[in-house]
């Protein structure tokens, strides 16, 4: 399909001009690097019609050219070749791989289009790019690679990524729609990036509208890699990388620990009792995080013949991770196949079968790992053989109630761990009724069952015990099922009139059913599975969308292009009130450099300029969030029947999806033969109807406490870029860079009834909060005006005394109180961008990468422990610094015995999260030709050894472990992951890592 | 024609998939939840929706943390040993604001359970196939536990929406007067007196008759000048005696002992759910005191508490821990079945006393999140001081209440002598402290205060109601 639509591009295309003289015939052989022949090339006689592919063997012959003429030689995959005839009548072609040509075909919803013809906005990321360096999953693919895509750190390895495109403009649901092979898939963390053959991301909305109601964040269109008609290729990646942490705190150690104690809070009991275990100094980032190995391998085997073509690859993915006993393995096996019956009839396959299992970190008592990995005493020994379970720990009474929980024991005495079975696929057969009249059917599914199995055994270390083994092991079923038909016509009438119109009847439907049972078992620790009486919990949830599509693309000479589309979705999320809703959507382009003032010009190669607008929606609130019934979950075990059933939550059959209006314009700019290229975006987004968890009114005691409604509006503009040279020369040396940047700044417009709206608590208070006319999860707090000094006036601020933190009396009304919270920081960057640059020397290549956002800031609540001095705990060293009457000159208060003011809310705990990171620097070697030719009788096609460094340098004047804050970490209460974004509680910081792999080809 | 007819195929095909969009596969309904029109239909349906009243007793909001905190800080019983988080220490400075989580918790959960209780109450005429009695008994338990949730508000907040059933208006409800509140509770256990089933009868655990008449005189002495019907009301709480040793009032192995009158229930082998959150949802069947109080030693008890105890009271000891084992006579200053000993700093950041009572380190070395000794809300002893306090001041018999309180005084662990003072001044005095420090720690002393010594300090209605309801 795709080759046939370039053929016809480039017929629409190529300027007219004709040029008669002598004629001759020409014939020769289309081969690839490795000198396989290509069948099914296309070669075409520049400025004529005429045109012919080659066969099986590569073999291609033209009659009747003239001398003068020039043929084009193109091919997907393929740099194309432009050739003089001359005398020549036997002319053999090598073709060599580029990247750039895959950037030609863009996957859009429901079809395919060239680069040239786009008119919304649309990142493409290449398989080479994907492979280029050694990552682990679609979203560190998409990381820095695409303007306007953001990706957070994500935690342990296999955790779910955070991504967004175009910033944030909902409270909700945030991800984008993941469109796998043509089929909307529940996730990507499964998916093995080498099997990609690019990703296409709809940022826009006249391109992402064609998928209504679920595309308002942005669709991601991800293409598997497919087989090429030819002789069959075997490739085989392989590297291995060891990671480590790229930054510690400075803990106390157990002499400063003791020093600190014994001025503030006074020394435990157990410097007297029993003074020879104080002597023990334990450094517990060592014990938490280690260097750890990752290896990953990759086979794939491809080819084809004129009816068939296929692709088959298996991938094995053992990721140790850089905190103790956590990890994650993924084996992955995928079969792409297409026939061809006659030569119109297509059927293929898509068929992706994934098994991973993934060590998580634990967590306890709202607390993260890395917060009791901060607040173990250092005396603490890391075991304790005369303890339960064999682990050290604090003493309620030795300890003075400290009470932070060994985090090795915490993190290695259980047993958590999720197994993911995942099958993705789809079916798909097309008929060509008649030329440009294509019929398709295609069927998706998408099955995955993820097992969460946790095994906590019993141990008593002290203040922290667990007296009975905990079993708990849930299963979570997710079905989809995705039916479509579809219509597609093409024409061209009178030369240049284009026109496609496209039909498309879709039903999608989703089953998640989610069982787990769990209990305690106080008489063994052997027993890592449920028996006896336990608690069982079983959940259904069901989500229907059946929707009708329609689109038609017209454009005149490839100059004049515009596009109009409507998506009409019916919900089974919204009541019946708000069932259907229509996503219309239309764009246009205007080619310049295909005027005749440009088309002749040396230095302006491409120049187009696009618009568009179009409607999208979100509906990524809950299943039956509309509806509410009675649970059956108020529990009294003081009873015989212990069982409580009451009413829940209040209904909303009002509900409907956010709707999301965007409008974007943008220019595409290549000068010097598209050797210089620059693409600019401008949009603004307009979301409405945006669904707030609204609270409902306590005194109605309804149980639950938020009622979902179409509450709020948030609008969202930005400017995107991206820029790349390439210094094309015939020399050894050739270089490229290319930029992209990506601002995004969103603003709540509206709130409805609400004055705001706050999240993301932290010892009992809100960090976040939303309010109309502000940026989106803001931090909220005082402000601070250094320390209070002897002889200050502390009147204003009750319990205050010199040493104290000094808030701002924002009101003047000479008290500090919550009147005087102001906004204290934005979590948004304002600019995010990527930079790589690309080096070829002969046999070497070398590639540089950064990537960073600047401009927002990050509240660390680590400094809450680190410096907060608001318990007997383990501190950072900052607390040897603290105000005393002879240490004055500090910004670390003084420690506090009768209040903790101090750790209020404030923008004590915020700071600035710009970073830039070297993400990745590698250097490869590939064998020559030469070298190759003799090695195996000829046998490789490539052999290619390289090293990489990943993380290798973050600027940053972030304090925390890593600036790069996912939302993964999301607190009781909050909406979404989305709403914890800024919120530093102690993530899993990104590893450095050093890699040495090899790609050999036969 | 060949042409055409797979044209045509291909049409009807395309059409045989939109007509097989099966759009009522887009009506759905969510197979998790019970629908309420067809409940109530089944005697253990209606109990299953009485058990869930009970539910939000046992709450973070509640007995799980935050009902001793509050009155227990407010009433100036605590003070901040440890580092006490910022909402708590407001409680102990009495400057609650609206942001406060322990106000806002408390505020969420008494109204959970009133909403609960008004599920009950409100779909009465929706009851099929249940008993008459049965019918009346149920609706006997759940207008007691309304009642109770509302006397924690009333007494809390002062005026307050009042919600009697399940209609909700846009914005809320407004504020109703401390009266008619008072009205309400009242009618509620006017209801709930005549209809509970006694105690013995009733299943352990749940409210009964005799629970529904002490918290009746209960509120009419907090209502004042309703003496004469609190005096009446208390007279009807019949078969309780004080039990013969004071401790057996905060251990597990002494719940729902004859001196019992009302519980809520928690049990650490249950345990299960996530202790620091507890919602009224899932199993959350554990208490936060134990650990709060002499675990993590967050709050000891004031001077002035420890002060109030008479030479040789052994409720000192039984309420306290020590370091001083001749502290105010014989201190318990060994804990883990006397394995082990409180020296100094090892019972909290100072060496004062800490609290004993309701903590379970006479057994154990060291206290959990997960404490599973129920909360008593009322025992036979508050009654009896409670009938001594009606009875002077519904104008009675001074020997009859002084009675009441040498009861009090003589129970087999206290044995102190009797008082013998007269005037009700002075017998009121003397009442006031036998209360403080007989049930210090159980939630009695701020409402106390407020009859004693006409303290008004009330907590600010939360966050958590203002930002929804716009008609307060």
């Amino acid at each position: 399909m795709n080759k046939m639509k370039i053929t016809f591009i480039t017929l629409v295309l190529i300027c007219t001009q004709s040029v008669f003289s002598q004629t001759k015939s020409i014939s020769g052989v289309v081969t690839d690097e490795s000198n396989s022949p290509l069948p099914g090339v296309s070669v075409l006689v520049i400025g004529t019609s005429i045109g012919v592919t080659s066969d099986f063997d590569g073999n291609f012959t033209i009659p009747n050219i003239s001398a003068s003429s020039e043929i084009e030689v193109s091919y997907v995959g393929m740099e194309t070749q432009i050739i003089k005839v001359g005398s020549q009548t036997q002319i053999n072609i090598s073709l060599k791989e580029s990247a750039e040509s895959l950037s030609e075909v863009v996957v859009i919803g429901y079809g395919t289009t060239s680069r040239k013809l786009v008119t919304g906005a649309i990142s493409s990321v290449s398989a080479e790019t994907i492979v280029s360096r050694p990552i682990t999953s679609v979203d560190q693919a998409l990381q820095g690679n695409a303007s306007g895509v953001t990706v957070s750190n994500a935690g342990s390895p296999g955790s779910t990524p955070q991504v967004q495109i175009r910033g944030l403009g909902t409270f909700g649901n945030s991800q984008p729609l993941y469109v796998i092979d043509g089929v909307v898939s529940g996730g990507i963390s499964e998916i093995n990036p080498n099997d990609i053959e690019s990703i296409d991301i709809l940022k826009d909305a006249s391109t992402a509208a064609i998928y209504g109601s679920r595309a308002s964040n942005g669709v991601v269109m991800i293409t598997t890699k497919k087989g090429r008609v030819g002789k069959t290729k075997i490739s085989v990646d392989t590297y291995i990388s060891t990671q480590s942490v790229s930054k510690k705190l400075d803990l106390l150690n157990s002499a400063q620990f003791e020093t600190f104690a014994s001025e503030t809070y006074g020394l435990p009991n157990r410097y007297t009792v029993d003074p020879e275990s104080t002597k023990i100094d334990t450094d517990w980032q060592d014990e938490i995080f280690r260097s750890a190995i990752m290896s990953n391998t990759n086979v794939n085997v491809s080819g084809g013949s004129e009816t068939a073509i296929f692709n088959l690859s298996a991938g094995y993915l053992d990721q140790e991770g850089i905190v103790i006993n956590t990890g994650f393995k993924r084996a992955s096996i995928r079969a792409n196949s297409e026939f061809k019956v006659g030569n119109r009839f297509k059927i293929g396959e898509t068929l992706a079968i994934s098994d991973s299992e993934k060590l998580n970190e634990e967590e306890n008592g709202d607390r993260t790992l890395l917060e009791h990995m901060i607040k173990s005493l250092p005396y603490t020994p890391v075991y304790n053989a005369e303890n339960p379970g064999g682990f050290g720990g604090t003493d309620s009474t030795l300890d003075n109630g400290s009470d932070a929980e060994n985090p090795v024991r915490l993190q290695t005495i259980s047993n958590n761990v999720t197994e993911t079975m995942k099958v993705l696929g789809s079916l798909y057969a097309s008929y060509e009724i008649i030329d440009g009249l294509d019929l398709k059917f295609q069927y998706g599914f998408d099955r995955s069952t993820t097992q969460n199995n946790i095994h906590r055994p019993s141990f008593d270390e002290g203040i922290n015990e667990r007296t009975a083994a905990y079993v708990g092991q849930s299963t979570s079923v997710f079905n989809s099922d995705t039916y479509t038909g579809s219509i597609n016509y093409k024409k061209t009438f009178a030369e240049n009139h284009n026109f496609e119109a496209l039909f498309v009847a879709e039903e999608f439907s989703t089953l998640i059913r989610i069982n787990s049972v769990q209990n305690e078992n106080p008489l063994t620790d052997a027993v890592p599975v449920v028996q006896g009486e336990a608690q069982a919990n079983n959940q259904l949830y069901e989500y229907d969308l059946v929707s009708y599509i329609g689109r038609l693309k017209y454009n005149y000479a490839g100059k004049y292009l515009i596009s109009a589309s409507l998506r009409t979705d019916g919900s089974s999320r919204f009541g019946e009130n708000n069932r259907w809703g229509s996503f219309p959507a239309m764009s246009f382009g205007w080619i310049i450099s295909e005027e005749g003032f440009l088309s002749d010009s040396d230095i302006i190669s491409n120049l187009k300029l696009r618009g568009s607008w179009g409607v999208t929606g979100n509906d990524g609130s809950t299943d039956y969030a509309y509806s509410s019934g009675l649970i059956s979950g108020y529990n009294y075990t003081g009873f015989s029947s212990s069982t409580g059933v009451s009413n829940f939550g209040a209904s909303n059959p009002d509900l409907k999806w956010e709707e999301s209006t965007q409008t974007n314009f943008g220019f595409d700019l290549g000068l010097l033969n598209n050797a210089l290229t620059l693409s600019m975006e401008y949009y603004n987004v307009d979301n409405n109807d945006v669904i707030v968890p609204i609270p409902n009114v306590a005194s109605y005691g309804l149980g639950e406490s938020f009622t979902q409604r179409n509450g709020a509006s948030v609008n969202t503009t930005g400017f995107e870029m991206s820029l790349g040279y390439s210094h094309q020369s015939s020399s050894d040396f050739s270089w490229s860079v290319n930029v992209n940047l990506g601002t995004a700044k969103n603003e709540a417009t509206d709130l409805g009834e609400l004055e705001f709206i706050e999240s993301n608590t932290f010892e009992g208070e809100n960090l976040s909060r939303i309010e109309e006319g502000e940026s989106l999860f803001y931090f909220y707090g005082y402000e601070t005006d250094g320390l209070f000094q002897q002889g200050d006036d502390t009147s204003t601020q009750p319990n205050a005394s010199a040493g104290d933190v000094r808030f701002v009396d924002q009101n003047n009304d000479g008290v500090i109180d919550s009147e005087d919270n102001v906004k204290i920081g934005n979590p948004f960057p304002t600019l995010t961008y990527g930079v790589s640059l690309n080096a070829n020397y002969k046999q070497f290549d070398a590639s540089l990468f950064f990537n960073g956002v600047s401009g927002n800031d990050i509240y660390n609540t680590n400094i809450y422990d680190l410096e907060g001095m608001t318990r007997l705990f383990n501190s950072g060293t900052a607390v040897l610094d603290r105000w005393t009457p002879t240490n004055t000159n500090t910004t670390v208060p003084r420690y506090t015995g009768d209040h903790s003011d101090n750790v209020n809310r404030s923008d004590r705990f915020v700071e600035d999260g710009s970073y830039a990171k070297l993400r990745n620097f590698t250097i490869g070697y590939s064998l020559s030709e030469a070298v190759l030719g003799k090695m195996a009788k000829g046998a490789f096609s490539k052999i290619r050894l390289y090293a990489t460094g990943q993380n290798l340098l973050t600027l940053t004047s972030y304090s925390g472990l890593d600036p790069e804050i996912g939302g993964s970490t999301v607190s009781p209460g909050q909406q979404s992951a989305a709403a914890g974004i800024g919120i530093d509680r102690g993530v899993y910081p990104e590893p450095i890592s050093f890699t040495l792999g090899v790609q050999i080809a036969f | 024609m060949k042409k055409i007819k797979i044209i045509i195929a291909g049409l009807i095909t395309v059409i045989g998939i939109t007509i097989s969009c099966d759009e009522s596969g887009l009506e759905l309904t969510n197979p998790n939840q019970l629908s309420s029109e067809t409940f109530f239909k089944s005697s253990a349906q209606l109990e299953s929706a009485v058990t869930s009243c009970y539910a939000y007793l046992q709450a973070t909001g509640n007995y799980a943390r935050y009902q001793f905190y509050i009155n227990d800080n407010i009433a100036g019983e605590n003070y901040a040993a440890g580092n006490l988080e910022a909402d708590k220490v407001q409680m102990i400075n009495r400057d609650i604001d609206e942001a406060n989580n322990g106000n806002n918790q408390f505020w969420q959960h008494n109204y959970q359970g009133i909403g609960r209780c008004n599920f009950v109450i409100s779909n009465e005429v929706n009851f099929e196939n249940i008993d008459a009695a049965e019918i009346k008994a149920r609706l006997a338990e759940s207008r007691f536990l309304r009642a109770l949730f509302y006397f924690h508000l009333v007494t809390h907040y002062g005026e307050i929406p009042l919600v009697l059933d399940l209609e909700t208006v846009v914005g809320g409800l407004g504020k109703s007067s401390v009266e008619e509140i008072y009205a309400s509770i009242i009618t509620d256990l006017n209801f709930a007196t005549s209809n509970l089933l006694s105690k013995g009868v009733q299943e352990q655990g749940r409210a009964t008759s005799g629970a529904a008449w002490a918290l009746l005189g209960k509120v009419y002495l907090q209502m004042g000048g309703k003496d004469a019907e609190a005096k009446t009301a208390l007279a009807n709480v019949t078969g309780y005696s004080l039990v013969a040793d004071y401790r057996d009032n905060f251990t597990v192995a002494g719940e729902h002992n004859d001196e019992s009158l009302f519980e809520v229930h928690y049990d650490e082998s249950t345990g299960g759910g996530d202790s620091w959150t507890q919602d009224g949802r899932g199993n959350s069947e554990t208490s936060f005191r134990a650990m709060e109080y002499t675990g993590w030693y967050n709050v000891k008890p004031t001077e002035a508490l420890l002060d109030e105890y008479e030479d040789n009271d052994t409720r000192y000891a039984a309420n306290f821990y020590s370091i001083d084992a001749s502290d105010n006579g014989t201190m318990t200053n060994t804990y883990n079945n006397g394995t082990q000993t409180f020296i100094s700093g090892g019972i909290g950041p100072d060496d004062n006393p800490a609290w004993r009572k309701y903590q379970n380190l006479d057994n154990r070395g060291s206290e959990t999140t997960d404490s599973g000794i129920n909360a008593r809300v009322i025992r036979y002893a508050d009654v009896l001081l409670m009938k001594a306090e009606a009875e002077i001041r519904s104008g009675g018999t001074e020997s009859v209440a002084l009675a009441y309180i040498n009861e009090v005084r003589a129970r087999t662990s206290v044995g102190l002598p009797a008082i013998l003072v007269s005037g009700s001044s002075a017998i009121l005095d003397a009442i006031k402290h036998e209360r403080w420090v007989e049930l210090a720690g159980e939630q009695s002393r701020y409402y106390d205060l407020q009859r004693f010594d006409g303290f008004s300090y009330l907590m600010p209605i939360p966050n958590i109601e203002l930002q929804a309801n716009t008609n307060l």
